[in-house]
This record gives structure tokens, C-alpha cells and sequence, in this order.
């Protein structure tokens, strides 16, 4: 018994065709042969849109006369304005996707949109003798549907494939410059892209991890030097890669010269602590001595000794001071 | 009344009036081509059809033989499915093997009018379907890598939440 995807592609064409291009592209979640037949679908819908409003716009203008002061009073010159807007619409939208569909990174994504587009120039095609209703109403859903897709796309699909795109280029570059698996080529690309961002102890890590890559380069290389083409493209990775590791080294010695600066620093602080611990200490004994010999000035005077306790107490007092001033002078330099 | 003789691929002789046969383009050009006549006994092979889906065949044919022509395929024509008839719709009311077995027979006989309504009654099957229910209808098995499935996924995301 047959199913549904034995059926030759003709037939499965002529079954999409009774599709809405919103279905479709539903559908294009189903498997890889419903997504492959959607999206030339959907490419193809929006190519025949633009050609189904380009005839309209011909056929209605071609009615129209020729002075601008007449067209502005002819009958079909609502239609006209009509078309006029859907074409701003359909380049809006061929600005957004078009550079992605060329590309093949997507198909136009928005079956809805066609549909809609599809909808609103029959409508002007079918009763182009009746007077057509006012522009915006007959454009509120396709602006709004249009709108939505390409704010969408912009925001949520665009940076993904924009980002698939550059790693694609990665990729593609390693290649091309080494002549070796893409893995190697990535490698390489994402430790470049590590150097840049982390200053930190990693360099070294990454410095030897560059250095295994840059041997098996050069292992797998030397292998395929005997053409000229290879030998340049050996050399092109090697200047990479030397280049590389003068960026690794450079930054070694930007951390060493850091080590330095903190550990002299370390030893500056605890310098800095005993002085101060010293001072506290000195200047403890000094307000016990000051107290001290007020006691003893209070005391009634009685010959030699008062004399002598004096002279002892104003000795202390210079040497305290004289210690202060060392200490000060030395924590400031 | 000329009658042409149409041979299954099993074997079978089907005696049908040319007028029914002559929607078939297939048939018709095979005709043209080979000078038959009246009175020729020549048998027409159809290597590519079985007895019961011809017999399924010239009994739609017989029943359509007076429709006028299917106008030629329009660029931007209406998309509709709904517009089946409801002799068709109880004609093709068998399971999905004959259903495509007979689309395969109109495909390769070449009859636009069976062509188009029994691609239709496929293209109900999936209207208003989810990707899912879709799989489990035909029996589709999901190709995709989660990677792949949840880009797509995330692509028809803008009209999700309305």
C-alpha cells in the first residue's frame, strides 16, 4: 500500500496547492520533506504575490489618466493607492527576509502574510467595478499580520542566523586556511576569542592549548607541504598562530608584573600595621605617664625628691616625644 | 456505441464505452497515436493500474463523463477544498492505500477532474491538523534533529500568541 510521501512530487505539489501558505508553513514542522516542499512553497508564494501586484498596479494604472489633477478624481484611483501601499508592504517585507532567503538560512516564514496579501489584491481584482471601502480598512490585517512577522523575525530569527552565519564563516576560514577538519579551525577560533576576554590565570591554559594546536598544525601540514599551495596556507597559519602566542605572552607578563605590585603592596600593609600597633602602644604609656606625674605635681612640695621625681617624669616626656615624631615622620614618608 | 478495451496489470480486460476512456488523456493520446478505430480489437495495457482501483476509475469516469472541461490551471485562484461534491465525497470515502492508489492512477492516467478532487480529500485530511496529528494520520515518522524541529518551532512562533 502506498502513503503519503510515496506519492511522486507532482502529486504532493498538486495536495499543497489546495493549502493555505499558513498551513504550510505550519506544517513544516511535520518532517523534512513537509519542510523542504514548504519552503519552496512558501519562497514561491511570495515571488507570485509580488508578480500578482505588479500586473494589478500595470492594468490599474494603465485605466488611469495620464494628468495627476484627473487621477486624483478617477473612480480606480483609490485602488491605485490601495496597490500603491501594498508594494511599500511587500518591500518592508523582501527588506527583512529576502537576504536570508537568498541565502537559503530560511524560506519566507510567514505563510499568514502571503495569504493575507493574496486575499486583499483578489478582493480588488474580483469587484473592480464596485468602489473598493476606504484603504485602511482593507489594509488593517495585512499591516498588522506584516508588521508582527517582520518585528519577529528581526528580533528573535534574524541574530540566530545571523550567528549561524559567522560560525559557518569560522568554520569555512579554518578550513580554507589550514586545510584541515573544521574541529581544529574552531578550536582555535574560540581560544582567539578567549584571549580577548579573560585576562586571568586561564592565559596559561590556553597558551599551552594553543601550543598543542600549533604542533598538530604543523604536524599535519608538514604531511601535505609538498604543494606550493599548502606550504602558503601553512604559512598563513603559522603567522596566525605566532601571532597568537605573542598575545598569550604578552599577557603572561601583564600578570606577572601584577603578582609583583600585589605582593609588595602585602608587605607595605603589614609594614603600615606594626608602626601603627608600635604608635598605640607609645602613646598608651605616654597618657599613663602624663596622668602620673599630674599625680605628682598635686602632691605638696618637700625639697630634693619632688625635684628629682620631676626631672625624671620631663626625661620620660622626651623621649616619648621625640619616638612620636620619628614614628610620624616615618609613616608618612 | 465504440468501446476500447483496457487491460489491468493483473490481467483484467475492462470493455468501457471510448467516451468514459477519453477522459484520460493517457488513454486518449494512446488512441490518437495507435489510429485505433471502431471495430479494432486492439486491448489497451495499463501496466501501471490493478483491477480494483480501474474498476474504481471507470466507475468515477462513467459518472463525470459529461462534465465540461476543467478550465486551465489559474496562478492566483482561490485555494478551496470545499467544494467537493458529494457523489465524490462518498466515492472517495475509502482507506488512505486506495485513496493514494487512485490519486497514483489518476496521476499516471492523466485525469484532471479525479486528479484534483482526490488531492483535495488528502488536503482535508491535514487542514486543521497539528504537526503531530498530522504524523500519526500518514503514519510520518519526525526526521528531525531537536535542534532542527525547535528552530522551525521558534519561526512560526510570531502568530502563535494572538
Amino acid at each position: 500500500m502506498p502513503e503519503l510521501l510515496d506519492l511522486p512530487e507532482l502529486v504532493l505539489d498538486h495536495i499543497f496547492s489546495n493549502l493555505t501558505y499558513d498551513e504550510i508553513a505550519r506544517n513544516r514542522a511535520v518532517c523534512r520533506r513537509f519542510n523542504e516542499m514548504g519552503w519552496h512553497y512558501l519562497n514561491k508564494g511570495f515571488v507570485l504575490a509580488e508578480k500578482y501586484q505588479n500586473s494589478l498596479l500595470k492594468s490599474v494604472k494603465a485605466q488611469l489618466p495620464r494628468r495627476e489633477s484627473e487621477r486624483r478624481k478617477h473612480p480606480l484611483s483609490k485602488k491605485c493607492d490601495v496597490l500603491m501601499a501594498i508594494e511599500t508592504r511587500l518591500s518592508m517585507l523582501s527588506m527583512a527576509f529576502s537576504r536570508f532567503v537568498e541565502s537559503k538560512q530560511c524560506c519566507f516564514i510567514p505563510g499568514k502574510v502571503i495569504d493575507e496579501l493574496f486575499r486583499v489584491m483578489k478582493s480588488l481584482d474580483i469587484d473592480s467595478s464596485k468602489e473598493p471601502q476606504a484603504p485602511h480598512q482593507i489594509l488593517q490585517e495585512l499591516r498588522d499580520v506584516s508588521t508582527m512577522a517582520i518585528e519577529y523575525f528581526d528580533e528573535k530569527i534574524a541574530p540566530i542566523l545571523r550567528k549561524k552565519e559567522m560560525m559557518a564563516l569560522g568554520n569555512i576560514r579554518g578550513i580554507s586556511v589550514f586545510d584541515m577538519p573544521c574541529e581544529v579551525g574552531t578550536t582555535l577560533k574560540i581560544d582567539s576569542g578567549r584571549f580577548d576576554l579573560n585576562l586571568g590565570s586561564r592565559a596559561l591554559v590556553h597558551r599551552q592549548s594553543v601550543e598543542k594546536i600549533v604542533k598538530d598544525c604543523c604536524a599535519r601540514i608538514i604531511k601535505k607541504n609538498e604543494d606550493t599551495k599548502s606550504s602558503r596556507k601553512w604559512r598563513a597559519g603559522r603567522k596566525i598562530l605566532s601571532s597568537l602566542t605573542r598575545v598569550v605572552r604578552r599577557q603572561e607578563r601583564v600578570i606577572k608584573e601584577l603578582q609583583e605590585t600585589v605582593t609588595e603592596q602585602a608587605v607595605r600593609l603589614s609594614n603600615n600595621d606594626t608602626i601603627i600597633n608600635d604608635l598605640k602602644r607609645q602613646q598608651d604609656e605616654w597618657k599613663n605617664h602624663h596622668s602620673f606625674s599630674n599625680n605628682f605635681s598635686d602632691l605638696p612640695k618637700s625639697g630634693k625628691s619632688t625635684y628629682y621625681i620631676d626631672s625624671e617624669s620631663i626625661d620620660v616626656n622626651c623621649i616619648v616625644g621625640a619616638r612620636l615624631y620619628i614614628f610620624r615622620t616615618s609613616v608618612i614618608t | 456505441m465504440p468501446n476500447i478495451k483496457l487491460q489491468s496489470c493483473d490481467n483484467e480486460v475492462f470493455t468501457i464505452d471510448y467516451e468514459v476512456a477519453k477522459c484520460s488523456t493517457t488513454i486518449k493520446t494512446m488512441v490518437d497515436d495507435l489510429g485505433l478505430e471502431e471495430g479494432d480489437d486492439e486491448v489497451v495495457p495499463l501496466p501501471n493500474v490493478n483491477s480494483s482501483i480501474l474498476r474504481k476509475v471507470i466507475q468515477w469516469a462513467t459518472y463525470h463523463k459529461d462534465d465540461p472541461a476543467v478550465p486551465e490551471e489559474e496562478e492566483n485562484k482561490e485555494k478551496r477544498t470545499d467544494d467537493i461534491s458529494s457523489w465524490d465525497s462518498d466515492f472517495l470515502k475509502v482507506d488512505q492505500g486506495t485513496l493514494f492508489e487512485l490519486i497514483l492512477a489518476a496521476n499516471y492516467l492523466d485525469i484532471k477532474g479525479l486528479l484534483d478532487v482526490t488531492c483535495k480529500t488528502v488536503a482535508n485530511m491535514i487542514k486543521g491538523k497539528t504537526p503531530e496529528e498530522i504524523r500519526k494520520t500518514f503514519n510520518i515518522k519526525n526526521d528531525f534533529t531537536p535542534e532542527e524541529e525547535e528552530q522551525i518551532r521558534r519561526e512560526n512562533e510570531w502568530c502563535e500568541d494572538k
